[in-house]
C-alpha cells in the first residue's frame, strides 16, 4: 500500500469492501475532485463500472453519485461524447426511465404517456422537458392537434434505451447509498472550502431524485455536523418546494435574457414593489448572474443585484445608493432566513429596507417581517 | 508575511502584480480603475483551474464603471479586424458585460453559453443563436490560460460557426494564453497579465495553505 499511486490506494479501498474503507475512498475522490484530477477520477468510474458491476448498493450509489458529481466536470472533456449514452444511462432517473421505456414502441402524446406510465401529467411534462434538454426526446407537432406535442425517442434516446435494457442491468437509484457517498464527497468538497455550498446544492438538485432531495439535505447536515463542519447550518437546508422555486426562478430568468421576449411575470413581481423613486434591490446568490446579466440586457433601472461579494470589492455601497429608498428582494427563502440570523453585512440593509420580500411557493415558510412574493 | 482574510489590494499591490500591455494609456487606465473599482482582492482565493492564488479580480466590479469598461472593449477591438456579420459568444458571467461592450462597439449580435455549476463556460447555448459559417468573437472577462475558453470554442465548431478571435481582459498566464490562441491557430488578445510577483501555486505547494489559513476562498463564489 504505501509504494502504490493515490489511484492504486482507491481501488484498493474500494474494493476491501470494509464500510470505513469506502468512506475513507469517498473523502480521497473528493479531494481529487476538489484538485481537478480527472485522471484518478476516470479510473475509478473504471472500476465501478467493470469489476464492481455487481456490488454492494454503497459501491453502485457510490458510482452514481461519482457521476453525478463529474458529469459536470466530465463535460469539456475529448471522451465526453463517447461517454455520454453510459453516463446519461447511469443518470436516469425513475421518472426518466419509466418515460424512455414507456416510448420504446414510438412516438407517443404526453397524455398517453403520463396513462401509460402512470405518472401525472405535470411529472411527464416535466421529465419530458428535461430528457428534451439531455437529447434523449425528440416533440413534435401534431398535425391535427396544435396543441400537444407528440414526444418520441431520439436517436441517442433509442442508445439509452438499449443501455438500460441490456448492458447496464438495474440501474435503479440506490437512494440510501447515493446519500452517504454524495455526503462524503461534499462535505470533503466543503471542508476544504473548494466547493461551495450552492455547488452542493445543484449536484443535489440536478442530479437526484427530487423525493430524495429532502432526505439527502438531512443525512448531509448530520453527517456535516459529524464531521465537525460549521459550513452548513440547519437554515441552509433546502425544501424540495425551495429547489422548485429555485428552478422556476432560473427558467423566468432564462427568457428574460432575450432584450426583445415577453415580459417576465417574475420580475415584475419585484418591480411592482419598488417604493416610488426608489430601487428594487434583489438579493440572490444562485442566480446571480442571471439577474445581473437580465436586468442589464432589459435596462430595467429600478432593479438592481447584490451579492456577497459586493460587500468584498466596496461595491454594494454604489449598488444601493445610500440616500436612495430601496426594498429589499430574496430570491431564495434559505437567503432570506440565513441572513435575519446570521452576522452578515446584509442585516445593516436590512434595517435601512423599507420592506422586505422573498420569492415563495406554496409549502415554502418565510421568517417573520419578509412579505411573500407568490410564485406558482 | 501575514495573509489577510480578502480585502481589497493597495495601490502598490497593485502596480506589483498587475502587468499591462505597453499600449498608449492603457498602464494609467488599468492602474485607475483597478484602485477606483476594488476590483482585485487580496487573500487566498481557490481559481477555476485547481490552483491557488493570493489575488483575484473581480470584473464584475471593473465593469460598473461605462468609461472604464468601454475603454477596455476598445483595446480589446483595436487588435482585431471585425468580420460585420460576426457574433459575440459570451459565457453567462461577468464576461457577458465585456461581450456586451464589445458587442456595442462593433455594431454586432450577440450569444450567451451557459455555465456550468462552478460558473465554467459550458458547451452550450443559453441565448442567441450560431449560426453555420459566421464568424464568432469569443469574449471573456479573465482566464488563466484560457483552458476555459475551449468549451466556447468547441461549441461555435458544433453550431458549424468559425472562431474569429478569442478576446479576454486578463489572461493571467500571458504566454500560456498565446501558446494556446496559436495552438488553435485564431487570432485573440489580452490587456493585463499576472506580474512573477503574483503568486499562483499547485494546492500542494501553496504558501497559503502551508502557512495555515487563511481560509480559501472559491472563484466561483466571486464571480
Amino acid at each position: 500500500m504505501s509504494t502504490s499511486s493515490p489511484t492504486e490506494q482507491l481501488v484498493e479501498l474500494l474494493a476491501s469492501g470494509d464500510e470505513k474503507d469506502l468512506a475513507e475512498a469517498a473523502w480521497m475522490v473528493g479531494g481529487e475532485l476538489a484538485n481537478r484530477r480527472h485522471d484518478t477520477v476516470r479510473a475509478v468510474r473504471r472500476y465501478l463500472d467493470g469489476p464492481a458491476a455487481g456490488a454492494a448498493p454503497f459501491l453502485r450509489g457510490f458510482a452514481l453519485a461519482l457521476e453525478q458529481v463529474t458529469s459536470g466536470h466530465a463535460a469539456a472533456e475529448p471522451e465526453a461524447d463517447e461517454l455520454a449514452p453510459i453516463a446519461r444511462a447511469v443518470q436516469l432517473r425513475a421518472g426518466w426511465r419509466k418515460v424512455i421505456e414507456t416510448l420504446a414502441p414510438g412516438p407517443m402524446r404526453p397524455s398517453e404517456i403520463a396513462a401509460a406510465a402512470e405518472l401525472s401529467r405535470g411529472r411527464v411534462s416535466h421529465v419530458l422537458a428535461a430528457l428534451e434538454r439531455a437529447g434523449l426526446v425528440e416533440r413534435t407537432r401534431s398535425e391535427g392537434d396544435g396543441r400537444e406535442r407528440w414526444a418520441g425517442l431520439s436517436p441517442l434516446g433509442g442508445v439509452v434505451l438499449e443501455e438500460v435494457a441490456h448492458a447496464r442491468g438495474d440501474v435503479a437509484i440506490d437512494l440510501d447509498a447515493a446519500v452517504v457517498a454524495t455526503t462524503y464527497m461534499l462535505a470533503k468538497l466543503l471542508s476544504r472550502g473548494r466547493a461551495s455550498r450552492s455547488s452542493l446544492e445543484d449536484a443535489l438538485a440536478e442530479h437526484l431524485e427530487r423525493p430524495a432531495v429532502a432526505r439527502i439535505a438531512d443525512v448531509a447536515l448530520r453527517a456535516a455536523r459529524d464531521a465537525g463542519l460549521a459550513v452548513i447550518t440547519a437554515d441552509q437546508a433546502v425544501t424540495l418546494a425551495e429547489l422548485h422555486l429555485r428552478d422556476v426562478l432560473g427558467d423566468a430568468l432564462e427568457h428574460a435574457l432575450d432584450p426583445d421576449g415577453p415580459a417576465v411575470p417574475v420580475i415584475d413581481l419585484a418591480r411592482d414593489c419598488a417604493p416610488t423613486g426608489g430601487l428594487v434591490v434583489v438579493r440572490s446568490e444562485s442566480h446571480r448572474q442571471r439577474w445581473d446579466i437580465a436586468i442589464a440586457r432589459r435596462r430595467l433601472d429600478d432593479l438592481r443585484l447584490l451579492a456577497s461579494a459586493d460587500w468584498l470589492t466596496g461595491e454594494a455601497d454604489r449598488i444601493v445608493e445610500p440616500d436612495r429608498p430601496f426594498v429589499l428582494v430574496y430570491d431564495s427563502p434559505p437567503l432570506a432566513r440565513a441572513e435575519r440570523v446570521t452576522d452578515s453585512p446584509a442585516r445593516a440593509l436590512l434595517g435601512r429596507a423599507e420592506s422586505v420580500y422573498c420569492y415563495r411557493v406554496p409549502g415554502t415558510t418565510l421568517p417573520d417581517g419578509v412579505k411573500a412574493l407568490e410564485v406558482a | 508575511m501575514t495573509l489577510h482574510a480578502p480585502r481589497v489590494a493597495t495601490d502598490q499591490e497593485i502596480r506589483d502584480v498587475v502587468v499591462a500591455q505597453p499600449r498608449r494609456g492603457l498602464p494609467e487606465l488599468i492602474e485607475r480603475a483597478l484602485l477606483a473599482s476594488g476590483a482585485l482582492l487580496r487573500g487566498h482565493f481557490s481559481l477555476q483551474v485547481g490552483t491557488h492564488s493570493e489575488y483575484f479580480i473581480r470584473f464584475r466590479a471593473l465593469a460598473r464603471d461605462p468609461e472604464v469598461l468601454g475603454a477596455i472593449a476598445e483595446h480589446l477591438l483595436a487588435t482585431i479586424t471585425v468580420p460585420t456579420d460576426a457574433i459575440v459568444l459570451v459565457p453567462e458571467s461577468s464576461g457577458y458585460f465585456l461581450g456586451e461592450a464589445i458587442r456595442a462597439r462593433a455594431g454586432i449580435t450577440l450569444a450567451v453559453a451557459r455555465t456550468d455549476s462552478e460558473r465554467r463556460p459550458a458547451r452550450s447555448l443559453l441565448h442567441g443563436g450560431l449560426p453555420a459559417g459566421r464568424p464568432v468573437i469569443v469574449v471573456n472577462d479573465v482566464v488563466t490560460t484560457g483552458a476555459s475558453l475551449e468549451p466556447l470554442l468547441d461549441l461555435v465548431a458544433d453550431c458549424g460557426a468559425t472562431v474569429a478571435a478569442a478576446l479576454v481582459f486578463g489572461a493571467l498566464d500571458g504566454t500560456g494564453f498565446r501558446a494556446m490562441l496559436g495552438r488553435r491557430r485564431i487570432a485573440g488578445d489580452h490587456l493585463i497579465e499576472a506580474s512573477p510577483s503574483w503568486p499562483v501555486a499547485d494546492p500542494a505547494r501553496c504558501a497559503a495553505c502551508a502557512a495555515g489559513g487563511p481560509p480559501l476562498l472559491p472563484a466561483a463564489e466571486l464571480n
